[in-house]
């Protein structure tokens, strides 16, 4: 699974390097380079989710391995984390049913 | 006429079937990663694999919105579900201190297993829920990264 990973962390870089290679501009199609880039933007976005969930477990096994529960420094940073959050998708809320003029 | 030797390689057909293992790669990924919980063996971690799972899937939600390429409908699907997992998740962090709190007054002799028992059987109980509503953000949010990134290609 971790070479998986790998592979796919250093896939977007690959495809868009595929994509812009002068020698490639040569006989690749436009439409070949928006599959090209369309593939890296997949993996990049869901790879954000993949590595904050893997970045997560890891620190749980770590908790479990040191036989303790979280700290309150650990649970006051991931509220402020979904507070910060959760204010950007209010106010987007509050933007997008403002009546324009 | 010439032809660079490796363009039989680098056919529109290789790459359409290389963007479709890309795209399975994308949505089978996520799901043979071992979710945070699995590793959680405390009732606290639980709540803590859980509500930072939660956290993750909510900034991602929360970059979405902010994004002008996003659909107006999908923006409300986002808008809804966060709203509807971040009151559950308020209520789960209620339960946690409750559980924590009856831990703590059982350590110091002051009450019973059985309180104790009320809270934890609470706690999990937000914790099952709070799983449901974020498996419905999740989807929400994975449907708009995939709107987002398409619009984003054309």
């Amino acid at each position: 699974m971790s070479a998986v990973i790998s592979i796919l962390t250093v896939a977007p870089a690959f495809l868009r390097a595929i994509a812009s290679a002068p020698a490639a501009s040569s006989f690749l199609s436009p439409l070949v380079d928006e599959l090209l880039s369309l593939g890296a933007a997949l993996i990049e976005q869901g790879d954000i989710a993949v590595t904050q969930l893997q970045e997560l477990t890891t620190q749980i096994e770590n908790m479990v391995a040191a036989k303790r529960d979280p700290t309150e420094v650990e649970w006051a940073a991931l509220r402020a984390r979904s507070d910060a959050a959760y204010a950007i998708i209010q106010q987007q809320s509050a933007t997008s049913s403002t009546p324009s003029a | 006429m010439r032809y660079p030797t490796h363009r039989s390689f680098f056919t529109p057909a290789f790459l359409v079937i290389l963007l479709i293992l890309t795209a399975f790669s994308v949505l089978l990924l996520p799901a043979c990663v071992s979710k945070p919980i699995t590793a959680a063996q405390t009732p606290e971690q639980k709540a803590y694999a859980v509500y930072g799972e939660f956290v993750i899937f909510e900034e991602l939600g929360a970059q979405l919105v902010a994004s002008h390429s996003l659909p107006a409908t999908l923006r409300i699907s986002i808008q809804e579900a966060a709203q509807t997992a971040h009151g559950t998740a308020g209520t789960l962090l209620t339960a946690l201190q409750q559980y924590q709190a009856a831990t703590q007054v059982l350590a110091a002799g002051l009450t019973t297993a059985d309180k104790v028992a009320v809270a934890t059987n609470n706690l999990n109980t937000w914790i099952a829920q709070a799983m449901s509503d974020l498996a419905a953000l999740e989807t929400v949010v994975k449907t708009a990264s995939n709107s987002v990134n398409s619009r984003g290609t054309s």
